[in-house]
Parts: structure tokens; sequence; C-alpha cells
């Protein structure tokens, strides 16, 4: 991203710009994707793309337009347009002024050669593929930088580049009677990586060749990283403090109570160097209104601190309002502490459990509870006496992400996760350990594989 | 509206297509693609977000030896075009030869502009949002509702398709999905969903909505859920509504007839199905009142239009006749790899940066044709039972056997009558058992097109409006939940 081409916005911006107050967001990216099922690649491409979102605010009224189009007429429109939306919009209740300038230029230096990436990542999938005899591989590889400026009519500047490799690898036997998937996640390409995970997946595949039935019931658990990163993003989902204090979610009369063993501790820390993240707010998966607070910088905050909740998500608006001081901006990502234990040593302590690789299609099914409802997928297995024993069927799940955590008994150290359904999501940025957790509601058996 | 000058961009295209390099390729598919979206949204009477959004560029994909290569930018110039089909040509390149081929398809130079009466985009966001505050004014006025948002979300779609086979194909469409949800907060959490749809019309779907009376009978509504009786679990005989049955119908038929999933293409994400190709003239999915439709002229489906994203020409077929799977969802790719002449035309891309991928037809239940039965005469042949309105949560496995719905609304059958309300309810069963259970469908009076309007699938991830039409069906012996047990 060349510094005289957000320049040239930012002039465009200042010429076309009607009001005092107004920001914008402008995202440059340039990625790969190649996608391999049944052991030959069915899809690829190579994109660029860029857009500017434009926020009017007028009179405390907001009006929002992008553009793909980032020529100079094209620009004009998209800021026109967002003042006449502003214009005919209605006053917000949740106004505030928008945050003071700032400027932050990000210095991480990234070597990304996407059309170099692509084809080492393609080639290596082609042997792969060629590879299978009796087996099927499928799987998608998707990566790039994303170079994202916020800038605001207070003189607000920020820029994080956010690079991201997401691989997410999966075989089945040639019947597709078994199937395991591995993922992986990082901010950096690494070219073993790819050969290391099909290792992984490999060594689960062997796990497969045993097959027993189990009927439905409450079982003790391990959920791996990914599964349980799915369940905390939809927990991230559910922590809004303005619904909590509407009566409209699981957290509701929450804050301040031990809810929780004393050993949960979640936090956000956009610090945290195991994954880059944005270190400004950009968006939110929580239901709150941070229009005004787009582009401020995020912070280290605690969500359960020994077991007691601590604070929700919120804004700037609703917080002075409400006088709350714990609450944390929107996060780029949750971290559940875990203990010292890799995941060998966690389990090996493990008598009897139903260890879970992956969740997949999760959905709300109770917002006053937090209970959602899911499959297993891809890795179910008994453990006995610490050790994988059989690989068993899917299962359909009811439970609710809050549960888990009050149902932990046990975890290993935290991993960056990989997870299953909001893989391709900015915001999946999890860091948590392999938890065993009791009474899990594994509704009823699915045949899927 | 930008600037959308299909002579420049037939003219930049010729060129490609008239190329050196052109001459030793199988197929060049170039498409111009703008999308305008716009999004309102009110919590009570604070308007929350409003926002226009236009997404708009190309891409190029090229078949050469049996290999795709695919590349796409926002930025439309005609040396810009030239570099993308330059990547995307290269990528069909130092690798051994593919299995792609593609069936032979007539070649169509049109234009195709769906039938609306208002462009939602001809409104001003002043008359949405005042309307839209005119109306949660009213709502958050009942005396037994405390919250209420609403959400209008509206698409304007214009497409340019050329091939290098000749094909040259403009086509506009647009859709509009307005929706609100009222809460109570006491003595439990209770919410109850609008009645609206999402649909393949104009603005005037939304003015002609009648808002009010619904608003009126919510207030009362509300107030009878949230004091409803708890359903007690076990098997019960379902008279579902079509406001509830097209998302069962959506997940449960549309997506396990997709033939991608049948060759296992989103095996590594949204799953395979438990159709097979083999299964088509012999598959059981349901019991004999069964009848499915896929359908991509119907008038008002989300997923109308005249031609598919690779410029076949879109129509209706069967998909299940008298409870047997007849014929699966495909693009020309996929038509070919399974021995068909023709694609069926459910090729989509949803922005001009999206590859392809095969996308749902609107997948309709077709109404009982002998009698036109009434939902009263199901739920007098129910006897005891629950009748279910409107949709709520959802969820399927990965192969499209175990499913779990819930709804906004439901009542109590006893002795073939309506009785008193009831919550917490969800069921659960499988598809072809579910189907198999089907009793009796409704005759064409109970018959309505409700949809989706962002139906996700694929990697990259996209999204596509898709219509399910439906009469009231009866189910018997379907398992039913306690969700505030299942905690």
């Amino acid at each position: 991203m060349s510094k005289m081409k957000i320049e040239d916005i930012q002039k465009i911006v200042k010429k076309y710009s009607e009001s005092d107050e107004y920001y914008f967001i402008y995202e440059l990216s340039e990625d790969f994707n190649i996608r391999f099922s049944n052991n030959r690649v069915i899809s690829n491409g190579i994109n660029n793309s860029s857009y500017i979102v434009f926020s009017a605010i007028v009179d405390k009224k907001v009006g929002v337009s992008s553009t793909t189009d980032l020529s100079e007429k094209s620009l004009e429109n998209c800021i026109k347009n967002a003042y006449n939306i502003a214009r005919e919009s209605s006053e917000s209740e949740d106004y505030f002024p928008l945050p003071e300038k700032e400027i932050y230029y990000d210095k991480d230096k990234y070597d990304f050669n996407i059309t170099h990436i692509f084809n080492d990542i393609e080639s290596k999938i082609l042997k792969l593929t060629k590879e299978q005899k009796e087996s099927r591989l499928f799987g998608y590889i998707n990566g790039g930088i994303n170079t994202i400026i916020v800038s605001n009519s207070n003189g607000l500047f920020k820029e994080n580049l956010i690079p991201r490799i997401d691989y997410s690898i999966n075989i089945k036997d040639k019947d597709v009677k078994r199937s395991v998937w591995q993922g992986k996640l990082t901010s950096e390409y690494n070219e073993e990586d790819i050969d290391n995970l099909y290792r992984k997946l490999l060594l689960d595949f062997e796990k497969t060749k045993i097959r027993k039935d189990l009927k439905e019931g409450r079982y003790k658990v391990i959920l791996s990283p990914s599964a349980l990163s799915d369940m905390l993003i939809y927990m991230m989902i559910f922590m809004s403090a303005k619904s909590a204090d509407e009566g409209r979610s699981p957290f509701t009369n929450m804050v301040g109570k031990k809810a929780f063993p004393e050993f949960i501790n979640l936090y956000t820390d956009p610090l945290d160097k195991r994954i880059k993240i944005l270190n400004f707010l950009l968006f939110s998966l929580t239901e709150i209104n941070d229009t005004f607070d787009i582009g401020i910088a995020l912070e280290k905050k605690d969500f359960i601190k020994d077991g007691v909740l601590k604070g929700l998500i919120s804004s700037r608006e609703y917080d002075k309002k409400m006088g709350y001081k714990n609450n944390s901006f929107s996060p780029s990502n949750l971290i559940l502490k875990g203990s010292e234990d890799d995941f060998d040593s966690f389990i090996k302590d493990v008598d009897e459990a139903i260890y879970i690789n992956n969740l997949w299609y999760i959905r709300e099914v109770d917002p006053q509870t937090g209970l959602l409802t899911g499959l297993t997928r891809d890795g179910v297995y008994k453990i006995e006496n610490g050790k994988f024993v059989h690989s068993l069927n899917n299962f359909r799940f009811n439970q609710s992400p809050i549960k888990i955590l009050e149902n932990t008994i046990k975890m290993s150290k935290s991993y960056v996760a990989s997870p299953r359904e909001f893989g391709e999501n900015i915001a999946s940025n999890i860091i948590c350990p392999y938890v065993l957790v009791e009474d899990f509601n594994l509704s009823s058996v699915s045949k899927a594989i | 509206m930008t600037d959308f000058d299909k002579e420049k961009y037939k003219k930049y295209s010729r060129k490609i297509f008239s190329s050196k390099k052109a001459s030793l390729v199988d197929l060049i598919e170039i498409r111009f693609q703008e999308d305008l979206n716009e999004y309102i949204y009110f919590k009570n009477l604070n308007l929350e977000h409003v926002s226009n959004n236009i997404s708009k560029g190309f891409s190029v994909r090229v078949l050469y030896k049996g290999n795709w290569g695919f590349a796409s930018d926002s930025m439309i110039d005609e040396e810009n075009i030239s570099k993308v089909f330059e990547k995307a040509f290269s990528m069909t390149q130092n690798i051994p030869e593919g299995l792609v081929k593609l069936t032979k398809e007539d070649i169509f130079e049109d234009e195709y502009i769906q039938p609306y009466l208002i462009n939602p985009f001809d409104i001003s966001p002043k008359e949405k949002i005042e309307y839209i505050k005119f109306l949660q004014n009213k709502i958050i006025n009942s005396k037994n509702i405390d919250f209420s948002d609403f959400i209008l979300r509206q698409s304007y779609e214009k497409k340019l398709f050329l091939n290098s086979s000749g094909a040259s194909i403009y086509q506009e469409r647009t859709r509009i999905f307005p929706e609100f949800s009222v809460y109570k907060v006491k003595p439990e959490l209770t919410i109850l969903k609008s009645r609206t749809r999402p649909v393949g019309e104009g603005y005037e779907y939304f003015k002609e909505y009648p808002f009010e009376e619904e608003i009126k009978e919510y207030n009362d509504l509300i107030l009878e859920k949230s004091c409803a009786k708890s359903v007690n679990p076990g098997k019960y005989n379902l008279v579902i509504d079509p406001s509830n049955l097209w998302l069962t119908i959506h997940e449960s038929i549309g997506h396990s007839t997709e033939m991608d999933r049948v060759l296992l293409y989103e095996a590594n994400y949204a799953g395979s199905s438990f159709a097979t190709l083999e299964g088509r003239g012999d598959l059981v999915y349901g019991s004999s009142k069964v009848n499915i439709v896929g359908d991509r002229v119907q008038e008002k489906g989300l997923s109308t239009i005249k031609y598919d994203d690779e410029g076949v020409k879109t129509g209706s077929f069967d998909i299940i006749k008298n409870g047997v799977l007849q014929n699966l969802q495909m693009n020309r790719e996929m038509a070919a790899y399974s021995g068909e002449e023709h694609s069926n035309a459910c090729s989509f891309a949803d922005s001009f940066s999206a590859f392809p991928i095969q996308r749902m037809p609107n997948v309709s239940l077709l109404p009982n044709n002998v009698e036109d039965l009434k939902t009263q005469d199901l739920i007098n042949m129910a006897g005891d039972g629950i009748y279910i309105i409107g949709d709520g949560s959802w969820s399927i496995d990965m192969q499209r056997y175990n499913f779990q719905f819930t709804g906004n609304i439901f009542y109590e059958i006893k002795n073939g009558k309506v009785t008193n309300m009831l919550k917490d309810v969800a069921y659960q069963s499988n598809t072809q058992d579910f189907w198999k259970s089907c009793k009796e469908v409704g005759g064409k009076s109970t018959y309505v097109l409700e949809g989706a309007f962002n139906c996700g699938k694929g990697q990259p991830s996209q999204v596509a409006p898709v219509s399910h039409g439906s009469p009231s069906a009866l189910f018997e012996n379907i398992n039913v939940l306690n969700v505030k047990n299942e905690n």
C-alpha cells in the first residue's frame, strides 16, 4: 500500500466532505485461494480488491456509503451519497464525539508475494493429491494481506497490515466412511506448514480405523481448540452489555458474579503476538452500536477473571450513560487462558471422555440461555485412560457456551485455534486450550460422515 | 447507481477474445458485475445503521486443458482486463491436465430485466426511514412489547456475461426483505418475528405489506406466547405452515440435491449429501405426497433469472416426483461429469470477484393437485399434535441427514382443533424419515413462496438469494424437544 495512494484518497475526502465529522475505512487486499476436492483442484483465484466505506455525520445523524470503485468520480459519489443519507437520516441516540487524533502506522513488514505463495501451495497440493491411493483429499487454503486504514475528521489515522494464511485440510477414505480434518490459522507463510498439517491429518486418520457406535446422552467431552473456538465466537456475539441490561441475553444480571470455576480467565489482548490482529476497533460481531468508536485503540481487558464475569462488550456512549468502567470495545481476539500442560500431559489423566475435533452448523436456539445447536464433525473419538481407543459416530449437540465454561474441569495450555465454522472471518482470532467438560448434551446421533 | 457501460465492456472483452492467447484456450468467460445493497436497521426509535454499498468490478475465468484459472479486479479498464486475463491464464499453466469438461450449450445474445414496479433505489432513504420510524413508533407503543427492531434489506444486481463462444448477456434484478422482531422481556424473554418474506420484487412489496394490522395483532400474540405452556417433549403429529416448512425444504432437500455436494465439491466446508448420482430415478426421499421442483423462472422468486452465470438459459425441472429423486441441480461442469447432455442452469456468483459455483434454483414443494385441502383440513387429520408457524432456529448435519428446527409460533392441536399456544418447541428428525412421514400436503390455496435472502456456501464463501414455495403439510410422529430442557 503506497502512502501516496492514501494521501490521494484523503485529499479527495477533504475536498468533498461537507461536515465537521466523518470517518472512512479503506481496505486494500491481495489474496489467493485454492480449493481441492476428491484429489483434484476444483477452483482457485487471485483477487485484488479495494473498497472504501465513508461515514458522514451531520447533526448527530449518520449516513454510510461504500464503493469498490476508487476513481475520483466514484469516491465523490460515495461521499455525497453518505451525506445525502445522513441528512435524510434521524438523530442517533448513540451519538458520541469521534475518537481524538491519534496516528499509527503499522511498522511490521511482510514479504507476501501472492503469486509465488499460490504457486508453491498449488504444487504441494498437486503432489499430495497425486499420492492418494485409497483415500480422498479435500481442502481449502486461502491467504493474503489486507491493509486496513481508518481515518477521521479529528485527524485520527490508523493503519494495520493483517497477513493471513488459513489452511483447512480434510481426508476421507474411498467409501467416505471415515473423515478427519486439520486446520491452521497463521500470520506467516511457512513452506513446511502443509506437510506438517498433512502428517497430523494422517495420524488422526489412523485413529478412525476402528469405529464404534454410541447413543446420544450427556457425556464428559474434550473439546479441541477448534471446537471450543466456534462456541466462544458465538459467546462473544451474546456479550453485548446493552442486551444484558435489556434482559435479552444469557449474561443478564451476571456481571460481577462468580459464575465460572476459579481457573476460568477469558480476556482480550491486542498485543498478543501469537496471531496478528487489528489493534483498533473496526467492526463488531456483537449487538452494540459502536459506529462512533471506529478507529479507537483496543486494549487488554478481562471478561472473566478468576471465574468472575468482570465486563461485557460496549461502546463509549453506553458506558458513559450507565457509568460502566470494566467493559471492552468489541475485541479482535478472545483468549481463554490455559494451564501449563501440553496436549499429551493434559490427556494422560483423563479416564474416560469423548474427544470432539470440530463443531459444525452451529445456530442459536434460545437467546435467553445461550443454547446453541450444531453437529460434531471430522473426528469424534472415545478416550480411555488417557488414550484414543476408537472413533465414534457424529452427534447433534444442544449446549450453551456459558455452560461449557461453567462445566469445564480441566484445561491444557492455549493454542491459536482454527475455527471450522467461522474460519474465514477476520474476527475469528481465538486462542484457547483443549478443555475437559462435564455434562455435555449430545442430543441425538447423526449418520453423517 | 454508477455508470455500467455495457458497450465499452463488450469492446474490451472482444479484444481479449480475439487475442492470440485466447485462441489457445478452451473457453474464456468475462463477467462484469455491480451489486448495490442498502441496509437500514432500527432498534426501537433509534436508527442504528443506514448504509448504501456498491460493489463493482469484473472477473475472468479461463478453461485450459481441463483446469480453471480465475482472477478478478475492482478496477475496470482495458489494460487491467488484459492483465487479469493473463493472471487467470497463468494459473492454468505448468500443472497437469485437469478433468474439467463442459456441456455444449446454446449461445445467447440477450438482455433481461426482472419485472418489478418500483426500483427500491429510486426511493430516497428518507422516505424509507420515516416509514420505518412510523411503524416502530406503533410497535413500541404497544403495551405488551418491550423492544423492537426493524431491518430493511434491498439489493439491485447488474451482470454482463460474455464468453469466447459468443455469448453476450446483460441482466438486472432486484429483491427486498423488510422484517421486524418484537420482544417481551418478562416473565421470560419472548420473541416474535414478523411474517414478512424476502421476495424478488421491487419496493412495492414493502409499501403494500399490511404492517399496521400485523403490529396490532402482535401486541396480543406476544402476550399469549409469553404465557404459553412449555411443550412436553415426545412424538407429535405436526402441521407445518409454509412459513416454517420453506426452511426445512431448503436445508433438507434444496441443499441435499445440489450436485456439487453429491460430487463432494463442498465436502471440506458446507458438506456433502446422502443423495447420489445413481439415486436419480431410484432414491426414495419421501412419501408419494412429496413432489419437489427446481425452478429459476418462477415469478417473484429470489433465484429467478433468465440465464445463469455460465450463460445457460434457465427453466424448471423435477427434483422429486411422488417421493422419488429425479434430478440434481447442476452447472455445465457437473452436468458433463454426470453424463447429462445439458446443465440445468444452476450456476451463480455472488459478486464480481466470486468464482461461479453451483447454487440453488427456487426449490419448492408442490401443492396437492387433486384436492384444494385447507390447513384446517390437515389439522383435522392430525387429530392431536402441534401446528407450527414461522421459522426460527435451524441446523442440519454435513450430509443432510439429522436436522433440528424451531419456529415462531406453536399451537397445540387437540381432537383436530387448534387450542392453546405452546412454547420451547424444536423438532428433530432425519431428512428421509421426515419426508416419508409426510401424510398429506395442502392445496394450492395454502401455497406461499418464502425464501432466504442470503444462503451461504462455497469457499471463498458466497451468499445467494433463493425462494421456496410450499403448501401447509402434515407430518406424523415427529420427535419434539423442549429447548429449555436441552440446556
